[in-house]
């Protein structure tokens, strides 16, 4: 992949991306889930369906970094804007503005030759205005001249207009500027009070980025065997194929999904447990509490450790269990 | 054969052409730009040393929910500024260059090993169904600011009542020698010292009984020193006294005021030691409340209540609150700031990775006896909820909880 996906590293735990069309891309061509975990643009007052960020848990940004289709930042220090990007952002500010404007004015005129067949039997000018063509067409440009030129240029531009002006009169095109012009008048809004104004998402600034080019070393994880094995765990089954999201809900490390999760429920909750030792059993009870939670939820509880190594290519290689409960 | 293939494909194709629909709404949905009208949206600038927003331009309802005054300018904390940064309502600019603050450099910068992300999601959850968070120590402090005002204002009051025109010196030298002549000649009577105290008093003015008292707590401080009870001076006798330079009406004013002074057996240099400073009187009449009130005030006593309440209480005072808090309150119009009440749940953040409570739980119980104690596990980015409170057996066998 030429340009990777740009990942900020929070608390050395959880990756934030920010830039929706990556968030899509890893969602669609690499299945990765991630967690949304602000608000929604439209929706700001629920919390089913959420929005950017996306979060990316220690597991998934193993994965991504590892498949070299991620780069990982760290921001420590705050750098003040340089000439350059103010000038850049000055800039975007002017041209979202102007942007604005010729949105507003083709909506408005769009709007009313929608409304023109209504504007023009209910005008009264039809009957007034005698004149010649030519006179009439002097009066069209006399009228023009007094609108803004801005206007006259979205005007002439916008394809709704041009598109009517083969089936106009030149008397209904005098009737719509007149419109136009009332219309202008009494909807006076100062565009700087009325302008929206952007929060911005990314950044105008240029930070120092630190990179992280392998998390298990860099964040010193390779002495947590948990968040280890979870990586390991979390690698192994999304070469396979998997989709796998957060298994909290479920009492577990991980949901496994055969498909995409907005198709199917999942199939698999995984647990990541050491090799017993003395020191880390695994009591009976959990295994008990671990079959009967998945049978009850129509999933099958499945046991994720390590190979037992007989060659050094066994590695880092995953062994599963499953436990079914079979109700006697 | 043939015909069980082409419905599978038709169902897969289906389900492709579902999935491409619903990937297009959600990108739809979440590809919108966070904009506002510039006239409706409220700014803010980041202080980087507090770590705090402060809000110059308000717009909107929500400012009597949120925020919190620092020195009398109303400032947010970063959780409640990114909550209504992605609310649209809120914009923050840099203080030193004035530009404005993306989502990203939000998210970088504000959090710290006080304020977590899951501190923010739980807080951005919570916040989105309309629950009132306030941070747990924020309330303790503007209850603090809000007592001192209503004291401040009764300090005042009471100096506006004050006589200016008390003869300081002479009602001081009528004490001192008083106390002397008591000691020399054993046949004074304590009513012999009340009458040349009544002569010099104007009884209407309580203020005469407190003389030279200075009613600024802040100077009274400073400036006033307490009788030090050297040990080793002297030899010590408790026995029960009746302290002579306490005016007549204290004891119809306060009831069963009981406080065991030790007094000096020994001689005159030490008494003389004991009066070395200016003789003023260690209780004011705002201080002659309760026990509790007299003790506080004398500093060297601790009622012997408070000795036995804190022998008794088993959990530790203030446990160690590593993790931030907060108090949660139902939506109301009603609600102020400065006097919110009790919360409806004291909610602790936890992180769902941890695999061990044991340490929270002593935070837990410490809470648990006030409020309900809701426990938010965040696991990567997913909120879950618990709720912890206190149980006892045996009521609730009495009481049995609807369901």
């Amino acid at each position: 992949m030429s340009s990777r996906i740009r990942c900020y590293l929070i608390e050395k735990q959880y990756g934030l991306i920010f830039n929706i069309d990556d968030i899509r891309l890893l969602r669609e061509k690499y299945r990765i889930i991630g967690c949304f975990t602000g608000s929604s643009v439209a929706f700001p007052r629920q919390n089913n369906e959420l929005s950017i960020p996306l979060e990316l848990s220690i597991e998934e940004c193993f994965v991504l970094l590892n498949q070299k289709l991620i780069q990982l930042f760290e921001l420590k220090t705050f750098s003040p804007i340089t000439d350059q990007n103010r000038l850049t952002y000055l800039k975007h500010l002017e041209l979202d503005c102007q942007q604005q404007m010729i949105n507003s004015i083709n909506s408005r005129i769009n709007d009313m030759l929608s409304k023109r067949q209504f504007i023009l039997e209910n005008s009264q000018m039809l009957s007034t205005i005698e004149q010649d063509e030519e006179e009439e067409e002097e009066s069209v440009n006399n009228l023009l001249t007094k609108f803004d030129s801005t206007f006259v240029q979205i005007l002439n531009t916008n394809n709704s207009w041009l598109n009517c002006q083969q089936s106009l009169t030149i008397k209904e095109k005098l009737i719509l500027l007149n419109e136009f012009k009332n219309r202008n008048k009494k909807s006076s809004l100062d565009p700087h009070t009325h302008t929206l104004v952007e929060i911005p998402i990314e950044s105008y600034r240029q930070h120092e980025l630190i990179p992280i080019l392998d998390i298990l070393s860099d964040l010193s994880l390779i002495n947590n065997n948990d968040k280890k094995l979870r990586c390991h765990v979390f690698q192994d089954l999304w070469i396979k194929g998997y989709f796998i999201s957060n298994g909290q809900k479920f009492g577990g490390d991980f949901l496994v999904y055969t498909n995409d999760p907005h198709i199917c429920h999942s199939t698999f909750i995984i647990h990541c447990i050491q090799r017993t030792t003395t020191a880390n059993q695994i009591p009976l009870i959990s295994l008990i509490a671990k079959g009967r939670l998945a049978s009850n939820v129509n999933k099958t509880s499945v046991i994720a450790t390590y190979k037992q190594s007989i060659t050094i290519d066994d590695d880092e290689k995953i062994d599963y269990l499953s436990i079914n409960w079979t109700g006697i | 054969m043939a015909r069980i293939d082409l419905i599978e494909l038709l169902r897969h194709n289906h389900r492709v052409t579902d999935l491409e629909r619903l990937y297009e709404e959600s990108y739809n949905l979440r590809c919108k730009r966070y904009v506002c009208i510039k006239k409706q949206l409220s700014i803010g600038y980041w202080k980087s040393k507090l770590n705090m927003i402060e809000i110059k331009v308000m717009h909107g309802k929500c400012w009597s929910l949120l925020g919190t005054i620092v020195n009398s300018k109303l400032h947010l904390y970063p959780e409640e500024a990114l909550f209504l940064m992605q609310c649209s309502i809120l914009q923050v600019f840099n203080e030193e260059d004035n530009i404005p603050i993306s989502m990203e450099e939000a998210y970088n910068f504000w959090l710290n090993d006080q304020l977590t992300l899951k501190h923010v999601q739980t807080f951005s959850y919570l916040a989105r169904l309309g629950f009132i968070i306030r941070r747990h120590q924020q309330q303790q402090q503007e209850q603090q600011h809000e007592r001192i005002k209503t004291t401040a204002v009764g300090i005042k009051r009471k100096r506006d009542e004050m006589d200016e025109h008390i003869s300081i010196l002479n009602i001081n030298t009528n004490y001192h020698e008083a106390f002397l002549t008591r000691n020399n000649d054993t046949n004074n009577s304590s009513s012999q010292i009340e009458e040349s105290m009544n002569d010099e008093m104007n009884d209407k003015n309580e203020r005469h009984w407190f003389v030279g008292y200075d009613y600024d707590e802040t100077n009274l401080i400073n400036n006033k020193k307490r009788l030090n009870w050297s040990i080793d001076d002297c030899s010590w006798t408790k026995s029960r006294v009746l302290p002579h330079w306490l005016p007549k009406q204290f004891y119809e004013k306060v009831m069963d005021v009981d406080i065991p002074i030790c007094q000096y057996l020994k001689t005159k240099t030490q008494f003389d030691l004991l009066y070395s400073t200016n003789d003023e009187p260690l209780m004011r009449l705002s201080d002659c409340k309760t026990h509790q009130t007299i003790c506080e005030r004398l500093s060297s006593f601790i009622h012997s209540d408070t000795l036995q309440a804190q022998a008794q209480s088993s959990l530790p005072r203030t446990p160690s609150l590593s993790s931030l808090t907060y108090d949660i309150y139902y939506p109301n119009k009603h609600f102020r700031k400065t006097l919110p009440g009790i919360p409806a749940y004291r909610l602790l953040v936890l992180d769902g990775n941890e695999n061990d409570l044991s340490n929270q739980l002593d935070e837990i119980m410490f809470y648990c006896s006030n409020v309900s104690v809701l426990v938010a596990l965040v696991h990567n980015g997913d909120v879950c909820f618990y709720c912890f409170s206190s149980f006892d057996a045996s009521k609730t066998l009495r009481d049995p909880p609807k369901i």
